[in-house]
C-alpha cells in the first residue's frame, strides 16, 4: 500500500502552518517575554500577578469558579446529553437544535439576557411575583446563574457526541448478569460515561475561565481574571501584567483542556 | 432490548427538555421585547418603558450602529474564506497524510488558538503587532484563528469517513489524472464538509466578541461591540433590538450548518 509522495505531500498545509505561526505562535512567544518583562515597575507582571494579594486573588477566584460552574454544567447536563446521544424520539433535532443555538451566542449576549431575566428590572422577579430575584443578575449566585447558561449548551453537545460511542449492550449485559439498577449505574454507566464527563468539564472550563463578555457585563463586583485582564490592559497599560494575566488564561486553559482529553480515544 | 433502558432515556429525555425551555425563554423575551411594549413581558423599569415602540429601537439602532453590521458582514466574509482557503487544503492533505508524525504535529498546531481564551489570543496579536488596535486587517486575522481550525478539521474529519486517501490512489491507478481526481472525486466528495465549514466560520465570525473588543476599537469593531455598547449605554429597547439584529444572522447559519451536518460550534 505504498503511497506516491505527490499525494501525501503535506506541502499544502505550509500556508496554515505559517499563518499560525506568525499570528499565534509567535504572538505567544511575544507573550511570555512581556510577561517576565520587567518594564516601568518593580517587578515582571508575571511575579505581580502570584504575589500582589488582589491579582492573585482574582486568579483563584477565577479558576475556582470556573471549575465549580463547569462541574454543575457537566452533572446538570448528563441526563439530557445520554438521551440526546442514544435515545431515538420525535423532536429530537430540534430540542439538539435548541442547544446549539444558545452555544453559538458569545458571553456578552449571555450577560444581557441575565440581565434582563434577573436585573433591576428584570422579566422573572415580575412574572413570578418574586421581588427577590430583583437585581439578583449582580449577585454571586445571578453570575453563577449566567455561566451556567453559558455553559449548559457546550455540556449538553460535548457529552452528547462522545457518548455516541459508547457500547449499550454493556448496560444489558450487567442487568442479565444480575446487577441491581445502583449496580449498573455506579459500575457500568458511570465508567462510561466519565470520559465524555471528563471531555465535557474541560471544555466548558476553558470556556469559563476565558469568558470575558459574561464577567463584563455583570461581575462589576467580583475581581474575575479577564476583567481584571481587561483594565490592565486598556485602563492602567500595565503590559506586563497584563501579559501575564493573558498567559495564566492560556496556560491553565491549555492544560486542563489536554488532562481532560488525555486518554480519550 | 433497548427497551429496559427506555425509562432512563425518558428521564433524560425530560431533563434536556426542561434545560432547552431555560436555554430558549430569555431569548424569547428579549427578542419579544424588541417588538412589543417591554411591560407586557414584566420588565417595567420606567426607564426603559420610555422609547418603547418596535419600529423605533430597529431604527434608531440601524441609524446609529449599522455601519457595524456592514463591517461584520466583510470581517465575516473575508475571514471566512480565508479560513476555508488556508484550512481546507491543510485539513486534507494531513488526512492524505496517514500516521506521519509530520501530519500530528500540523495538526496540533492547527487546533491549537481553540485551546486558548479569545482574549488571551488578542492580547498576544496586540502585544506581537503593537500599535495595530482597530485595524481591520487583524481583526479579520484574529477571527481567522478562530475559524481556521475548525475548517482544517471539518474537511479532514471528511477525507478520513470516506477513506479518501485510499479512493484517490485508486482512482490514479486506474488513471485519472490530478485534475479529474479533484473534480470526480475529491470535491464531490468533500462539497458538504467544505459547505459546513463555511457555514460555522460565518457563525463563529458573526458572533465573536472576545478577540473582536480588544482587536477593535468602538467605532471599527464588528456588531458585537455594538452590541456592548448598547448594553451600557442604550435603553432596554434599544439593546433588545440590536440583539434580535444579532441573532437573525446567527440562528439561520446555526441552524444551516446543522442541516448540512456540522457538529454545533461554540460563540465567544
Amino acid at each position: 500500500m505504498a503511497k506516491s509522495a505527490k499525494s501525501s505531500s503535506l506541502a499544502p498545509a505550509a500556508p496554515a502552518a505559517l499563518f499560525v505561526g506568525a499570528a499565534f505562535v509567535w504572538p505567544l512567544v511575544r507573550l511570555c517575554a512581556a510577561a517576565f518583562a520587567k518594564g516601568d515597575e518593580a517587578a515582571p507582571g508575571i511575579v505581580r500577578l502570584f504575589t500582589d494579594a488582589y491579582d492573585r486573588r482574582a486568579l483563584g477566584h477565577s479558576i475556582v469558579f470556573s471549575a465549580l460552574v463547569a462541574l454543575a454544567s457537566v452533572l446538570l447536563c448528563l441526563p439530557g446529553a445520554i438521551a440526546l446521544a442514544r435515545g431515538r424520539f420525535a423532536g429530537r433535532s430540534l430540542l439538539r437544535a435548541l442547544f446549539a443555538v444558545p452555544l453559538s451566542l458569545s458571553g456578552v449576549i449571555v450577560g444581557f439576557l441575565a440581565v434582563a431575566m434577573l436585573g433591576n428590572a428584570g422579566a422573572l422577579p415580575s412574572l413570578l411575583h418574586a421581588s427577590w430575584l430583583r437585581g439578583s443578575a449582580f449577585t454571586v449566585g445571578g453570575l453563577a446563574a449566567a455561566y451556567l447558561y453559558f455553559e449548559i449548551p457546550r455540556a449538553t453537545l460535548t457529552m452528547e457526541a462522545a457518548l455516541a460511542a459508547v457500547d449499550e449492550g454493556l448496560l444489558e449485559a450487567a442487568r442479565t448478569l444480575g446487577a441491581r439498577p445502583w449496580q449498573v449505574a455506579r459500575f457500568v454507566l458511570l465508567p462510561l460515561c466519565a470520559p465524555a464527563m471528563r471531555a465535557a468539564f474541560g471544555v466548558t472550563f476553558a470556556a469559563s475561565l476565558g469568558s470575558f463578555g459574561v464577567a463584563l457585563i455583570l461581575a462589576a463586583r467580583y475581581s474575575l481574571l479577564p476583567v481584571e485582564l481587561y483594565r490592565a490592559f486598556t485602563g492602567t497599560l500595565d503590559d506586563s501584567l497584563a501579559a501575564a494575566m493573558a498567559l495564566a488564561l492560556a496556560v491553565v486553559a491549555a492544560v486542563v483542556l489536554m488532562a481532560a482529553h488525555r486518554g480519550r480515544r | 432490548m433497548a427497551r429496559r433502558i427506555r425509562p432512563m432515556i425518558l428521564g433524560g429525555a425530560l431533563s434536556a427538555i426542561a434545560l432547552a425551555v431555560v436555554l430558549v425563554t430569555p431569548l424569547v423575551i428579549v427578542v419579544g421585547a424588541a417588538f412589543v411594549p417591554t411591560a407586557s413581558l414584566g420588565i417595567s423599569s420606567e426607564e426603559w418603558v420610555a422609547g418603547a415602540g418596535a419600529g423605533r429601537a430597529f431604527r434608531y439602532v440601524l441609524d446609529t450602529y449599522g455601519h457595524h453590521l456592514a463591517v461584520s458582514f466583510e470581517v465575516a466574509l473575508v475571514a471566512g474564506a480565508l479560513a476555508i482557503a488556508l484550512g481546507a487544503p491543510a485539513g486534507l492533505s494531513i488526512a492524505l497524510a496517514g500516521r506521519r508524525r509530520a501530519a500530528r504535529v500540523l495538526e496540533t498546531l492547527l487546533t491549537l488558538p481553540l485551546a486558548v481564551p479569545g482574549l488571551a489570543a488578542a492580547v498576544a496579536l496586540l502585544g506581537a503587532y503593537p500599535g495595530r488596535g482597530g485595524d481591520l486587517g487583524l481583526l479579520v486575522v484574529g477571527h481567522v484563528l478562530y475559524t481556521l481550525p475548525y475548517a482544517a478539521r471539518t474537511v479532514g474529519e471528511a477525507a478520513r469517513a470516506q477513506e479518501l486517501d485510499r479512493v484517490l490512489e485508486a482512482a490514479r491507478t486506474l488513471g485519472a489524472g490530478r485534475r479529474h481526481r479533484f473534480r470526480l472525486v475529491a470535491w464531490p466528495a468533500l462539497r458538504r464538509a467544505l459547505g459546513s465549514a463555511a457555514l460555522v466560520a460565518l457563525a463563529v465570525s458573526w458572533g465573536e466578541f472576545n478577540v473582536t473588543f480588544l482587536l477593535a476599537t468602538p467605532s471599527s469593531g464588528t456588531f458585537p461591540t455594538a452590541l456592548y455598547l448598547t448594553y451600557t449605554t442604550n435603553s432596554f429597547p434599544v439593546a433588545a433590538a440590536a440583539t434580535t439584529l444579532l441573532l437573525a444572522g446567527l440562528v439561520p447559519l446555526v441552524l444551516l450548518a446543522l442541516k448540512v451536518g456540522a457538529e454545533p460550534e461554540q460563540g465567544a
